[in-house]
């Protein structure tokens, strides 16, 4: 049995942050990941042009066999996408996940969920990290080292500038579509005068390249971000593990799914498979980053924990928005990622957030459906209306929701989902808002349009082993370390006390990176 | 097992000895013929008074030869002797026997050909083997009775509707060789009679029809004929001259028993094709209705002709992912697609069915949006967009949807709850 100084689970976010401190200090890190890759290219014309003229193009759309098809019923275009389908086949059924009324989505791939994310970041304000147990300041540093590794746009002061909190490091804004362009001209023009102040808006700041940055090329506006970027525009940390395999302290075994961790002899030992054979590692410190399902499942086992322990996913939804004075507008390949993005403030000090995406890279059958037209008609006028069309969606607070998660009796992890009894309310004045506020800035929530999400569909989860000063069993210390699991630590969303209605995969990378750094020293202290 | 076959080169022997192929066994050949998809062959006549020899390990002896034609006295006789010969040397050698007969077997036949039939049915019960009556027998090649009728409906644009009209029980010939060879395969669990062929007769015209639309694809006139007329025709003009012309089978027809294949089909459990399905030369036109379905629902939402490839993959989408079964549009809904609109009203889409009514319009509408000439319906010609005919566009489709919501309204209910439309799920 082979014996390693420090194990990490997970090639996502959460692992890389973590690994990166710990490999350039010089500490020997093997990193255990189901390691499945892309079997498909991605588009590499403009996405009309390949709509238009491409006779195979239903290879990448469905799929050769139907992924799209098979999966119709998926809470999101990106899990019908053929070429993601290696991000999330197999999750459930490979970690023993079941869910009733929650949408339990992660990834076996390497680099995990960020192959598919939004790429939406932002920092959490001194407010938002007031029940982290270590003080605010102590992330600025890991948020700016975050920020200059993966690639940040847009340093575009407005609005939204303290929202994100991300500017000083950032790179130019990726260019607006029409339909953008217009709100956000609108929002300036209106904005001392008749804007709602509970309703904020401004360029999103997502982790896509306005400029060239470590071989990976700015972002073409090609429009094919559903699919994923043939330039790696959008950061994924998938192209970082071969960054990592240039040190040699540090091993990448993918192909490893973890069943188990259990402590035995002063050291961890990871149990897992290997193509189908079992395979055990001890070591002596066990970092989880496997994604906030996986790393409760394994810390649930490890502790014997029977009870169920709560969930944070952010409620969700999301609108259609038409812009009537760009009717007849020309539809254009564009940046497909969320282009603007505002804040609303709701009552009972609850806030909530989203992002604004152009319609033009998405496939028009993701609108029909939903349509209340007949298909016949809801073609018709979707062909028509759609080019003035943006799609937004809308986060709120995690401690919203409502959701547990349950060790049952076969070892395979329950999630229990719902929303907090509030929520159906706060998203009434939500949209009641949201409706008021685009209408001012010359755009309309189509009637009907404006539809709650099922829990765990924002893909925000975190908050099982909330990290505290004074951690009890079930909770975890500042540095994520779980009690009474002394060398196990958890640095992804688990470890979050606090979900809120933001990003929240950049402030896991620059947690884990604070954890890791802080590991550093102990590890060299103890050697 | 080594099966010995009369009649191999029928209608329905051909067909037995490529499912024996299929199913590991060998089938030797008895016939006048020689045969050459039968592992052996051994001359036979029914006609001939010839000792008899089944070759060494045989253990099941089937036998269909059947003088079909010019039957007269001799010939019936020689047929039932040949049966009777056949019987002993099998029951000489302790090889189980199995006689395929006829739906017109009885003792009072009105056609000699029902009576021999009849005869050897005796016999054969009396020497422990088994008997299998069909019904009318159709599918695959064009042979036997099934391919002079499929003949007679290709030739003639007009065709007689008999009034009141005979029915009948088909039967596809593959079904019923599958049956044989559970029979042959399980004998102690089979009556000594089996009867088989559809629980749900079909009158004779409804037969030529399913000719016409299923086998030849033409359309055929039927004309009203009192069967009153035909039947004292036949009569005056006598057994001989029946015989010459060719018009015994008439006779057979208007006095054909009915079989209560429900008791045999209770036992052995089987599902028979149904008539449209069976025939498509193909035994099976599934792929076909599944294709029209598909040109339905991409007519009505892509208000174009889809092309074939398209057709296919949406064949295969059903096939790989949702069993494979047609949802039964009717058919004026195939000839005018537009007409779709009404089973997307709430009336069908919650009832029995509707969701995976939706399932397919919603897969269909994928699968076609990822093609050349989906972009164009979907997206529309970028460089023709422009305020005025987004506008218009706009207007049509509300206009559209207002009329098929009212028509919904109005229709709907009375294909629901007055023509008891259901989906086939």
């Amino acid at each position: 049995m082979r014996s390693e100084e420090i194990i990490i689970v997970g090639s996502g976010p959460a692992g890389v942050s973590a690994a990166y401190p710990l490999v350039e200090s010089g500490a020997p890190v093997l990193m255990l990941d189901g390691g499945r890759t892309p079997r498909m290219s991605l588009p590499d014309q403009p996405y009309l042009v390949s709509r238009s003229s491409d006779p195979h193009q239903w290879k990448w759309l469905v799929g050769e066999t139907f992924h799209a098809l098979k999966n119709i019923e998926g809470v999101s275009p990106k899990l019908r996408a053929p070429t993601l389908k290696y991000v999330f086949d197999d999750f459930e059924h490979t970690n023993r996940i079941r869910s009733n009324n929650f949408v339990s989505i992660g990834s076996l791939s390497v680099g995990g969920l960020s192959n598919a994310w939004g790429c939406g970041v932002a920092r959490f304000s001194s407010e938002e990290l007031i029940s982290f147990p270590f003080s605010p300041n102590e992330m600025d540093q890991s948020y700016e080292i975050i920020t200059k590794r993966i690639g940040v746009s847009a340093n575009h002061p407005d609005d939204m500038s303290d929202f994100f909190g991300l500017d000083a490091w950032a790179q130019p804004a990726i260019p607006l579509d029409d339909l953008h362009l217009y709100l956000q001209k609108q929002y300036e023009k209106k904005r001392m005068r008749s804007v709602s102040s509970h309703f904020r808006m401004g360029r999103a700041r997502v982790a896509v390249l306005g400029e060239d940055h470590e071989g990976r090329k700015k972002c073409d506006q090609l429009g094919n971000c559903l699919w994923g970027c043939h330039r790696d525009s959008m950061y994924s940390t998938s192209k970082e593990i071969p960054k990592l395999q240039s040190h040699r302290n540090f091993s990448y075994k993918p192909g490893f799914i973890v069943n188990a961790i259990v402590r035995q002899d002063g050291q961890w030992l990871v149990k897992g498979t290997l193509a189908d054979q079992a395979l055990e590692i001890s070591a002596r410190k066990v970092i989880l980053a496997a994604g906030t399902l996986v790393s409760t499942l394994l810390i649930i086992k490890a502790l014997h924990h029977r009870c169920s322990v709560p969930l944070f996913s952010c409620p969700t939804a999301a609108f259609l928005l038409w812009i009537p004075s760009l009717l007849g507008n020309q539809r254009r390949s564009s940046f497909g990622l969320g282009q603007l993005s505002f804040s609303i403030k709701l009552s009972d000090n609850v806030s909530g957030y989203g992002s604004t995406f152009s319609t033009s890279g998405i496939p028009v059958s993701e609108f029909v459906r939903h349509l209340p037209f007949h298909r016949r008609y809801g073609v018709d006028l979707l062909k028509h209306l759609l080019s003035s069309c943006l799609v937004g969606n809308l986060f709120l607070p995690g401690r919203l929701s409502s959701g547990r998660v349950t060790l049952d009796a076969d070892d395979s992890l329950r999630i229990d989902g719902g929303h907090s009894s509030v929520v159906s309310s706060l998203m009434e004045e939500a949209s009641r808002l949201l409706h008021r506020s685009f209408r001012q800035v010359g755009a309309i929530v189509m009637p009907m349009s404006f539809k709650i999400g099922l829990p765990g569909g924002d893909i925000h989860y975190a908050g099982t082993f909330p990290m505290r000063k004074n951690p009890k069993i079930g909770e975890t210390d500042e540095m994520g370390m779980i009690k009474g699991l002394e060398g196990l630590y958890v640095v992804d969303g688990s470890c979050l006390p606090e979900l809120p209605a933001k990003p929240h995969a950049f402030t896991i990378m620059a947690n884990a990176d604070r954890i890791s750094r802080r590991l550093v020293a102990s590890f060299w202290g103890e050697h | 097992m080594k099966i010995v076959l009369t009649g191999a080169s029928g209608y329905i022997g051909t067909r037995f000895s490529s499912f024996a192929g299929l199913r590991g066994h060998t089938v030797v050949a008895m016939g006048r013929k020689f045969v050459s998809h039968c592992s052996a062959w051994i001359p036979f006549d029914l006609q001939s008074a010839a000792p008899i020899f089944l070759p060494e390990g045989t253990e099941f002896l089937v036998h269909m030869a059947s003088e079909n034609s010019e039957t007269n006295g001799e010939t019936a006789e020689n047929e039932i002797r040949s049966a009777k010969k056949l019987l002993a040397v099998a029951r000489q050698s302790g090889v189980k026997f199995l006689f395929l007969s006829s739906q017109t077997a009885r003792e009072d036949a009105p056609t000699l050909y029902g009576r021999t039939k009849w005869k050897i049915e005796q016999e054969v019960l009396l020497s422990g083997g088994w008997i299998v009556r069909p019904g009318q027998v159709f599918g695959g090649k064009e042979h036997g009775m099934f391919g002079r009728l499929v003949g007679l409906v290709r030739r003639w644009p007009f065709l007689p509707a008999f009034v009141p009209c005979p029915k009948i029980q088909p039967i596809h010939v593959d079904d019923l060789v599958f049956e044989l060879f559970r029979i042959i395969e399980n004998t102690e669990g089979f009556p000594p009679l089996s009867l088989l062929g559809s629980p749900c007769p079909v009158t004779f015209t409804q037969f030529l029809k399913g000719i016409a639309t299923g086998r030849i694809r033409r359309y055929r006139w039927f004309i009203p004929v009192p069967s009153f007329f035909v039947r004292v025709f036949l009569f005056f003009i006598g057994k001989r001259l029946r015989g010459l012309l060719g018009l015994e089978s008439l006779m057979s027809l208007f006095s054909l028993p009915y079989m209560d294949t429900l008791s045999t089909f209770r036992h052995s459990n089987i599902s028979l094709r149904s008539l449209s399905a069976g025939m498509h030369p193909s035994g099976d036109d599934r792929k076909r209705r599944l294709l029209m379905e598909a040109r339905t629902l991409f007519v009505y939402v892509l208000r174009n002709r889809p092309n074939g490839s398209l057709l296919r993959r949406y064949v295969r989408v059903v096939s790989e992912l949702r069993g494979g079964r047609p949802l039964g549009i009717p058919r004026w809904a195939c000839q005018f697609p537009a007409a779709l609109a009404v089973f997307e009203s709430p009336i069908f889409l919650n009832a029995q069915g509707g969701t995976e009514f939706l399932w397919r319009l919603n897969a269909a509408t994928v699968l076609m949006e990822a093609t050349v000439l989906g972009v164009s319906r979907f997206i529309g010609n970028r460089d023709k967009n422009h305020l005025a005919f987004s506008f218009f566009g706009i207007g049509f489709a509300i206009l559209g949807e207002m009329f098929w919501r009212a028509m919904s309204w109005i229709v709907a209910p009375i294909l629901r709850y007055l023509l008891f439309f259901r989906w086939k799920f």
